[in-house]
C-alpha cells in the first residue's frame, strides 16, 4: 500500500493459511455470539477523512470499511474475492478487457435510497475527478479504464469505460487487460456513495459520510471521539455490535495501560503492538496468550540507487546483498518477522517459501563472499570503500536500532555507514528524487494481495522514470524484467502469471541487485477479555462485523469504581 | 497609559506579521511535499501535480503568502489539507480543552509553588526549606512525559482512583493529573523564584523599618514582603499562561487531551501548512496578549511603575 516506517507497521496483513505457523491464537472466538453492546477502540491521531475518494491510510480505511461497500470484498478472513454489492462475480470478456457486474437487488444507502448502477458510475468518476484531488486522480490503478486519460486531462466530461447498461448492470471497459483489476475494484476507492449526500454536505462530505455498510456515522467530535451505530438498512448479515466507538488521541502507552485496566477493548487495531508494550504483555501470563499474530504482506529492504556511485557498480550492489544480518533485524523487532530474501511477501500469491538463490546463511549473510566481491569491484585496504549515508525514516526507537544494527554489519566488511534518520515526510521527499539518496532503508505494504502491487509501484521502469515522488527508490530499470511484468499483468492464466512474477523476482535478486531484501513483519494485536470473534484480517486487519462483546462495557471511570473491573483477564 | 496600550497593540500587529512571515518561510523550507502526504505515497506524479494545483502550491511563494495574509486579515485562516476543514473552527473547537488545561496548570503552579516558596524563605536553612528544595530539584528535572506516565500508572493503575487519560468532557477527575503534570515543574520554579526574591526583600531597608516599627512577622511578610516579591511571579505567570494556552504538546499527547498543541504537532508532521500557520498565529496572539496584560497589571501591583 505504501512506503512505511517501523513505527507504523500498519496492517494489511496476510492469509489465514499461515496463521498456525505463528504459534499464537488466530482469533478470540469463544462461545456463542451475542448481539448488542459497544466496542471501544482508539486511534492515536484524528482521522484524515471518511471520504472513500480521498482516504489512503489504514486509519481512514478501518472506519470507511464499516460505513461503505463496493462491488466485491474478501471472503471471511481470506484473500479470496467474493461479491459484495455485486450479485455475482463479473462476467469477463475473453480478451480480459470488459467486466460486467450485476448488482444485488434491494441494497440501500443508509438514507434509505436504493443503490443503482448510476451511483457506481458517479462514485468512480468523482473519485477520478481532478476536482476531487484524491490520490487516484490521473492514474494509479484506474488509469487503464477506457477514457480515463481523456477524463483526467479534461478532454471528456465522463469516463466512457464506465457504462451503465441498466439500473442494476454496469460494465467496465479497460484499454489493456489487468488481472489485478478486481482487487482494485475491492479497494475503498471503489466504494459507492450517493450523489445527493455529497451535494448536501458540500465540501464537508469527508465528515458526513453516507454509505451502505453495516454501520453509520453517528458522531465525530474531532480530536475526541467517533461513534458508529448499527445501520438498520444494511443488506448483509447484521453486525453483533450495536455501536463501535473510537477514542481519538490515545497514545500506545496510555492505550495499553487502559486495556489492562479494562478501560478500552482494542488499542488502535491497524497498528501492531509497539515493542515496549509487546514485551510487557508477552511477559504477563494473563495477557501473553491473548496476543494475536499474523504475518504482514510487506517487505523491508535496503534500496541502492543504481544511478549513483558507488552503487552504479553491480558488484557493489551484489556485495551488499551478502552483508546484512537479517536475523538481527528480526531480533530487534522482538522476533516479529521472518527473513525474506525475495521481493514478495509471505502469503502473497506466488511467494516462494525458503527462497534463497544466493545461498545465504541463516542470518542472511556471507561475509567472505561480500569481501571478495568488494575486492573484485576494486575496493581494498589501499582503496577503501567510501563512507555512505544510510537514510531511514526516524519514527521510533526501533528505527534507530534497526539502522544501527546494519551499520555494525557493514563494519565487518570495512564499510562505514553514517546513519541519517529523517522525519517520514522528509524521508519520502529525499528518497523519491533521482540522484538524491544512494542508500536507504525502506518498507512496502500491499494495497491488495496481488504480486503486481510489489512490482509496478516500486520496481517498474515507469516508477523509476520520474523527477520526484518516485516509488522505485533504487531508480533501477531492467527493460527485460519490465516486459515480464507487463506480460504478467494481463495474463489470464493464473499459474503462468505467477511463474512470470517469479522470473521477475529471480532477475532482480540474482542478476540486478537493486535491493537488499531483508524481512517481512508479523502483525500483532490484543483485545480485552470481553471481546470475542476478533481476528486479524489479511487485507483490512480489522473487521468489526465478526466481533461480539460480553460483560460490562469499558468505562473511563477508575477501575475501582467499575463493577466489572479487573486488572487481569 | 492609553498611548502605551495603543503602542503595544501596534507592536502586537507587527509581531504577528513577523511570526506569520517566518512561519510561512520555515514551513516551505522543511523538506517534504504536502501533496505527497495528502495523496498517499502511491499516488502518481501526475496526481500530485493536480493536487499541487488544487492546493495552490504551484503558485510563487510570495503570491501564496500575500493571499494568505489578505485572508487572515478577513479572519480566514484557510483550509486544512489533512482534515479538509476550515482552520479557525478546527482551532476554536479544540481551544476550550487547551484553555481548561492551561488554567488548571497555572492553578497548580500557584497553589503549590507560592506556599512552598514563602515557607522556605521565612525559615531559610530549616528542614522544611531543605526538603522543599529537594522537591523543586526533582520536579524541575522530571520530564513531563515521564512524570505524566508515572502519575497515570500510580493513580490510574496501581491505586486506581483516577481515569487513565482522556478528556471526559472536561470533568475535574480527568483534569487533575494533566494539570498536576503541567503545573508541577512550574510550581517548583515559582517556589525557587519566590524564595530568592523574598530572601532579598526580607533583607531590605524598608522591611527592617517594618520590623523596627514593631509589626508582627505575619504583618511584615503579608503586607510588605510578599506584594513586592509577587511582581516576579506575575511576570512569569503571564509567560506561562500564554505558553500553556498556545498548547502543551507533551501533556496533551500523554493524557489524550484534545487540545490545539497535539493538533499542531500532527499538522507539522503532515505538512498541513494552513493548520500550522493558523495554530502558530493563534498561539502567538495569545502569548503577546498575555504579555501586554501582564505589563499593564504591573501598574496595579507596583504603584512605582508608570507607563507613558
Amino acid at each position: 500500500m505504501k512506503r512505511l516506517h517501523n513505527a507504523a507497521m500498519a496492517v494489511l496483513g496476510v492469509g489465514a493459511i499461515v496463521l498456525s505457523a505463528c504459534g499464537n491464537a488466530a482469533t478470540t472466538t469463544e462461545g456463542q455470539p451475542v448481539s448488542g453492546g459497544t466496542l471501544l477502540t482508539s486511534f492515536k491521531d484524528d482521522l484524515k477523512t471518511l471520504d472513500p475518494a480521498i482516504g489512503y491510510d489504514t486509519d481512514s480505511w478501518l472506519i470507511e470499511r464499516a460505513i461503505y461497500n463496493g462491488l466485491l470484498d474478501y471472503k471471511g478472513f481470506t484473500t479470496q474475492l467474493q461479491p459484495d454489492i455485486a450479485a455475482a462475480m463479473p462476467v469477463v470478456s475473453p480478451d480480459g478487457k470488459t467486466y460486467t457486474f450485476k448488482l444485488r437487488q434491494g441494497v440501500k444507502f443508509s438514507n434509505g435510497r436504493t443503490v443503482t448502477a448510476d451511483d457506481f458510475k458517479y462514485s468512480w468518476e468523482r473519485m477520478l475527478d481532478p476536482k476531487t484531488a484524491g490520490p487516484m486522480t490521473s492514474g494509479p490503478f484506474w488509469g487503464s479504464v477506457h477514457g480515463a486519460q481523456d477524463f483526467f486531462n479534461g478532454a471528456a466530461t465522463s469516463v466512457s469505460g464506465f457504462k451503465v447498461i441498466d439500473a442494476s448492470t454496469i460494465e467496465i471497459d479497460l484499454d489493456t487487460p489487468n488481472q489485478s483489476f478486481l482487487n482494485i475494484i475491492a479497494m475503498p476507492f471503489g466504494f459507492v456513495i450517493p450523489k445527493e449526500a455529497v451535494a448536501a454536505a458540500g465540501s464537508d462530505y469527508a465528515h458526513k459520510p453516507v454509505g451502505t455498510g453495516p454501520f453509520v456515522l453517528d458522531k465525530w467530535t474531532p480530536g475526541q471521539l467517533i461513534v458508529l451505530k448499527k445501520n438498520p438498512n444494511y443488506f448483509g448479515t447484521k453486525p453483533y455490535l450495536d455501536e463501535l466507538d473510537a477514542q481519538i488521541g490515545v497514545t500506545p502507552e496510555v492505550g495499553y495501560l487502559r486495556l489492562q485496566n479494562n478501560q478500552i477493548d482494542i488499542v488502535q487495531p491497524d497498528v501492531t503492538i509497539p515493542s515496549a508494550q509487546y514485551i510487557q504483555l508477552s511477559a504477563n501470563p494473563s495477557w501473553k496468550n491473548r496476543i494475536l499474530k499474523s504475518p504482514n504482506v510487506d517487505i523491508w529492504y535496503l534500496a541502492m540507487n543504481a544511478n549513483m556511485k558507488p552503487f552504479d557498480n553491480k558488484l557493489v550492489r551484489q556485495a551488499f546483498n551478502y552483508t546484512v544480518n537479517k536475523a538481527n533485524q528480526i531480533k530487534i523487532l522482538n522476533g516479529r518477522g521472518v527473513v525474506n530474501n525475495g521481493i514478495q511477501a509471505p502469503a502473497m500469491p506466488g511467494y516462494v517459501p525458503n527462497y534463497n538463490p544466493l545461498g545465504l546463511d541463516a542470518n542472511g549473510q556471507n561475509i567472505q563472499k561480500a569481501k571478495d566481491l568488494l575486492k573484485q569491484a576494486g575496493y581494498d585496504a589501499s582503496h577503501p570503500f567510501p563512507a555512505q549515508d544510510l537514510v531511514y525514516a526516524k519514527a521510533s526507537a526501533d528505527s534507530d536500532r534497526l539502522a544501527a544494527s546494519i551499520q555494525q554489519d557493514f563494519q565487518q566488511v570495512g564499510i562505514t555507514l553514517n546513519l541519517k534518520g529523517l522525519a517520514f515526510n522528509a524521508f519520502l521527499d529525499i528518497t523519491g528524487k533521482p540522484n538524491a539518496t544512494a542508500l536507504s532503508y525502506n518498507g512496502w505494504f500491499q494495497d491488495f494481495p496481488d504480486p503486481s502491487d510489489f512490482i509496478d509501484p516500486i520496481l517498474s521502469c515507469a516508477a523509476a522514470n520520474v523527477t520526484a515522488n518516485g516509488g522505485n527508490v533504487a531508480f533501477f530499470c531492467d527493460q527485460a524484467a519490465d516486459k515480464l511484468a507487463d506480460q504478467a499483468r494481463g495474463d489470464t492464466n493464473s499459474a503462468e502469471r505467477l511463474k512470470l512474477y517469479q522470473q521477475f523476482q529471480d532477475i532482480i535478486v540474482t542478476q540486478d541487485f537493486p535491493w537488499v531484501p531483508m524481512y517481512s513483519t508479523v502483525q500483532t494485536a490484543v483485545a480485552a477479555p470481553r471481546v470475542h470473534g476478533f481476528q486479524i484480517h489479511p487485507v483490512w486487519l480489522f473487521v468489526a462485523t465478526s466481533i461480539w462483546v460480553t460483560g460490562g462495557a469499558p468505562s473511563l471511570a477508575p477501575a475501582s469504581a467499575s463493577a466489572s473491573a479487573s486488572a487481569s483477564p | 497609559m492609553t498611548v502605551y496600550i495603543i503602542r503595544r497593540l501596534a507592536w502586537m500587529v507587527l509581531v504577528l506579521f513577523g511570526v506569520a512571515a517566518i512561519t510561512f518561510v520555515i514551513a516551505f523550507l522543511v523538506p517534504g511535499d504536502p501533496a505527497r502526504l495528502y495523496a498517499g505515497t502511491n499516488a502518481s506524479p501526475a496526481a500530485i501535480k493536480i493536487i499541487h494545483h488544487q492546493l495552490g502550491l504551484d503558485r510563487p511563494l510570495w503570491t501564496q503568502f500575500g493571499d494568505y495574509m489578505w485572508r487572515v486579515l478577513h479572519l480566514d485562516f484557510g483550509f486544512s489539507y489533512r482534515y479538509q476543514t476550515p482552520v479557525l473552527p478546527a482551532i476554536l473547537q479544540r481551544f476550550p480543552a487547551t484553555a481548561e488545561l492551561a488554567l488548571g496548570g497555572v492553578f497548580v503552579e500557584l497553589i503549590i509553588g507560592l506556599p512552598i516558596g514563602i515557607l522556605s524563605a521565612i525559615r531559610p536553612g530549616s528542614f522544611w526549606d531543605r526538603a522543599t528544595m529537594v522537591f523543586t530539584f526533582v520536579a524541575l528535572a522530571a520530564p513531563p512525559f515521564w512524570l505524566g506516565l508515572l502519575l497515570l500508572f500510580l493513580f490510574g493503575v496501581l491505586l486506581p482512583v483516577l481515569p487513565i487519560g482522556g478528556y471526559g468532557g472536561g470533568a475535574p477527575q480527568f483534569l487533575l493529573l494533566p494539570a498536576l503534570t503541567l503545573g508541577l515543574g512550574g510550581a517548583a520554579y515559582y517556589a525557587r523564584l519566590l524564595r530568592a526574591s523574598l530572601l532579598d526583600i526580607l533583607k531590605s531597608d524598608y522591611v527592617r523599618t517594618a520590623w523596627a516599627k514593631g509589626l508582627t512577622e505575619r504583618q511584615v511578610i503579608q503586607k510588605h514582603a510578599i506584594p513586592n516579591a509577587l511582581t516576579v511571579i506575575v511576570s512569569q505567570l503571564g509567560m506561562d499562561l500564554g505558553y500553556f494556552l498556545a498548547g502543551v504538546v507533551v501533556i496533551e499527547s500523554v493524557f489524550a487531551w484534545p487540545g490545539i498543541g497535539k493538533q499542531a504537532v500532527d499538522a507539522i508532521f503532515t505538512l498541513d501548512i494552513p493548520l500550522v500557520m493558523g495554530t502558530v498565529l493563534f498561539g502567538a496572539l495569545l502569548i503577546v496578549t498575555a504579555n501586554v496584560v501582564v505589563d499593564i497589571s504591573y501598574t496595579f501591583l507596583d504603584p512605582r511603575v508608570r507607563y507613558s
